[in-house]
């Protein structure tokens, strides 16, 4: 070490010195300072990187791969012998069209019905069309091509009851009067019990994913500071309720984040394939399963963050975390299962409130001050487990050479 | 001035501490000794308020010591770690803004503090990617950050090669002569009788011993080797003498706490040749080793 011959450092209490800058009142609060430093760590570490990237390249894939499967589902070819079994096919293509179903049917010509099968055989068309003594027959390989037997199907039915009526001298349109069914919805403005399904759905699994983002990381970063043996250092500067929030703060602020990008990306796919209407379906009432989302997502991370007090290696997460991670998966099963007085009960419960409430505010279940009651208490529960954890993690702060149940760790002394 | 009063901290039903008492005060350099497990590590933990204190008090400048106190006490824990992924200058600041201080003072007061210790060049650095002697060096550097009103180093020597040694005590000795009270334990005797002022001795929880360490080496009875060149049988019988261990050249004599050793020596003197009559001062591993041998 090299040999110091400058001033030393120190100030005398008579003469402070000017280079040793005081602590002052008007610095941040210190959870927000650990906030600070946990996502400034996370955004430089490789693995979090790419995670991410990873989950975005499976999002555009997923995205990609619906179009590839929407644009290659609806085209068929269909062999056929003569004339009259090309025109069948373009009346079955029209009718799809008619029904807004993107079917394209293209007409395999050819000369014999032997040379039909043998097209079906090879796979060269999904199916074929035959005629024999006045009957139709659709051919397929192994198996009936669903397409061709809708929409072949209805203009064989069509094509044989046009002929009828003429037969009876009467007309097509003559023989169906009547057998229309219009269907008339009196509380159209109301949203559907689907759409609120599909977004009950839709949050329950956010919700899950973000579990799954969210908690290892949660809990390795709070036993970060026993493994690195610098928490009583922190101890000693800081209460270690300061650090357990500017954790959960820091970790909750990021999974939100890559959330949030991951669901741009996704909303921008459904715009991309054209199926907004999913999106509509979807952003029903967003508003309630946003706020219910975040807070249940705050109290997650506090369980997460007790979880990591408990630890004392991050070899130890995997054990303390598997409570956590059952119950959030019982959030999951809960949320979108349970009906009835259940789902009443549970949307008061912190957790699997977070999509049992917004979807019963959204059926038009629930009266105003429920989801207030619901969000209180979801809120009381976040600030509980926090100091709970805190707690545990002071006492088992100095605990560095094995795990602690939680009953050890309260029993333990301040 | 710090002060702790009859301190107390248990574990379950084992009394880790037991009324311990001291005083680290400022400007001088106070040593902590007592084998492993006497309760320096938990005393040290209850003034940082890592560990609850179970009885007892401790005062800073005359009141009860506070949170805010603590955040400008330097402290260096047994249990050293950093982020080891993290750079030097970056972890380094981070300490200092959760002590309180704003990131440019905090930033311009560590870079002096680095080029002191010899680091400027290794501040962007990861922690990992040092060798372990500068990693000890940006632990002492943690210890120091801002500019402590008092230090509470827990084995700061423990670990270090001679040079970092020296430097350590130097930068002790600087921050005593600058008035801040310096407390650290150490289990190297030699070097604590060397750079101490003061000195608290524990042995199962309790201070056995506390003092300066001149008082501490002269806390028994004074003692004389006396070289006579013969057996010193006679030296029983001078008043004053409480024992007289009797060698082949002399004795070793222990006299009653005000008598004057001019009596014996002249004794000595009257009797024949004297080849030599030296003081016997206890070095402090001697001290250490009496008190904490019982």
């Amino acid at each position: 070490m090299s040999t110091v011959t400058s001033n030393p450092a120190p100030r005398s209490e008579a003469e402070p010195d000017p280079k040793g800058p005081p602590a002052t009142s008007a610095a941040p609060a210190s959870w927000r300072i650990v906030a600070a430093r946990e996502i400034s760590v996370r955004l430089t570490n490789r693995g979090f990187l790419l995670s991410t990237l990873v989950t975005l390249a499976l999002i555009v894939s997923a995205i990609g791969l619906q179009l590839y499967l929407a644009d290659s589902t609806g085209k068929i070819t269909v062999a056929v012998a003569d004339q009259q079994g090309g025109r069948i096919a373009g009346q079955a293509e029209q009718l799809a069209l008619r029904a807004h179903q993107d079917v394209e049917i293209t007409v395999r010509q050819e000369s014999s019905a032997g040379q039909v099968r043998e097209s079906v055989r090879s796979g060269k068309a999904e199916a074929g069309l035959l005629s024999e003594g006045g009957r139709w027959d659709l051919l397929g390989d192994t198996g009936q091509n669903d397409i061709a037997a809708t929409w072949i199907g209805a203009a064989v039915q069509s094509n044989a009851l046009d002929r009828n009526a003429q037969a009876a001298g009467t007309s097509l349109g003559a023989l169906s009067k009547g057998a229309e069914l219009r269907q008339t919805l009196l509380s159209a403005d109301k949203i559907l019990e689907g759409a609120v399904r599909v977004t009950t759905y839709f949050f329950a699994f956010l919700f899950y994913l973000a579990a799954v983002l969210l908690g290892a990381a949660l809990a390795t970063s709070v036993v970060e500071e026993k493994q690195n043996r610098i928490v009583e250092l922190i101890a000693s500067s800081v209460p270690l309720r300061s650090l357990l929030v500017g954790k959960i703060v820091g970790s909750t602020l990021l999974a939100l984040a890559q959330m949030t990008l991951f669901c741009l990306v996704g909303i921008g796919g459904l715009v991309f394939t054209g199926k907004q209407e999913t999106l509509t379906d979807i952003s029903s009432g967003l508003g309630w399963f946003l706020v219910f989302y975040v807070v249940g997502i705050a109290v997650l991370a506090c369980l997460f963050a007790a979880a990591g007090a408990l630890a004392t290696r991050s070899e130890d997460i995997q054990s303390t975390t598997t409570p956590v991670n059952a119950i959030t998966a019982l959030v999951f099963i809960l949320g979108v299962a349970v009906s009835g007085s259940l789902r009443e009960i549970l949307s008061f419960i912190p957790l699997t409130s977070t999509v049992t409430m917004p979807a019963r505010v959204l059926a038009g279940q629930a009266a105003w001050w429920e989801p207030a009651v619901a969000l209180a208490l979801s809120l009381a529960a976040a600030m509980g487990i926090i100091a709970v954890s805190a707690r545990v993690y002071r006492r088992a702060l100095l605990q560095t050479d094995r795990k602690l149940s939680f009953r050890q760790a309260m029993k333990l002394a301040d | 001035m710090l002060e702790l009063e009859e301190l107390v901290r248990d574990f379950g039903s084992h009394r880790a501490v037991s009324q311990v008492s001291f005083r680290v005060s400022g400007g001088r350099l106070t040593g902590f000794v007592g084998s492993n497990g006497a309760g320096k590590t938990t005393t040290m933990r209850m003034i940082m308020g890592v560990l609850a204190a179970h009885g007892g008090d401790i005062r800073w400048e005359g009141a009860p010591v506070t949170a805010a106190d603590r955040r400008n006490f330097g402290y260096m824990p047994e249990e050293r770690g950093l982020y080891p992924k993290q750079t030097v200058l970056s972890q380094l600041l981070y300490l200092a803004r959760l002590r309180g201080q704003s990131t440019a003072d905090a930033r311009r007061h560590l870079l002096e503090l680095l080029e002191r210790l010899g680091l400027a060049e290794k501040s962007q650095s990861r922690l990992e990617s040092l060798s372990l002697g500068n990693q000890q060096r940006v632990q002492i550097a943690a210890a120091l950050l801002g500019s402590p009103e008092l230090l509470v180093l827990d084995e700061p020597f423990s670990g270090l090669d001679p040079h970092a040694v020296d430097t350590m005590a130097e930068l002790l000795r600087e921050y005593a002569d600058a008035g801040i009270p310096v407390l650290f334990s150490s289990h190297q005797l030699d070097l604590v009788e060397r750079l101490c002022d003061d000195l608290v001795i524990m042995a199962t929880g309790c201070v056995v011993a506390k003092g300066t360490a001149d008082e501490l080496r002269h806390r028994d009875k004074p003692r004389y080797q006396l070289v006579t060149g013969a057996p010193a049988h006679w030296a029983r019988t001078v008043p004053g003498v409480t024992d007289a261990e009797v060698l082949p050249d002399g004795a070793r004599v222990e006299l009653a706490a005000d008598t004057d050793p001019g009596a014996l020596l002249a004794e000595a003197l009257r009797r024949g040749a004297v080849y030599a009559f030296t003081p016997l001062v206890p070095s402090i591993a001697d001290v250490y080793r009496e008190m904490t041998s019982a």
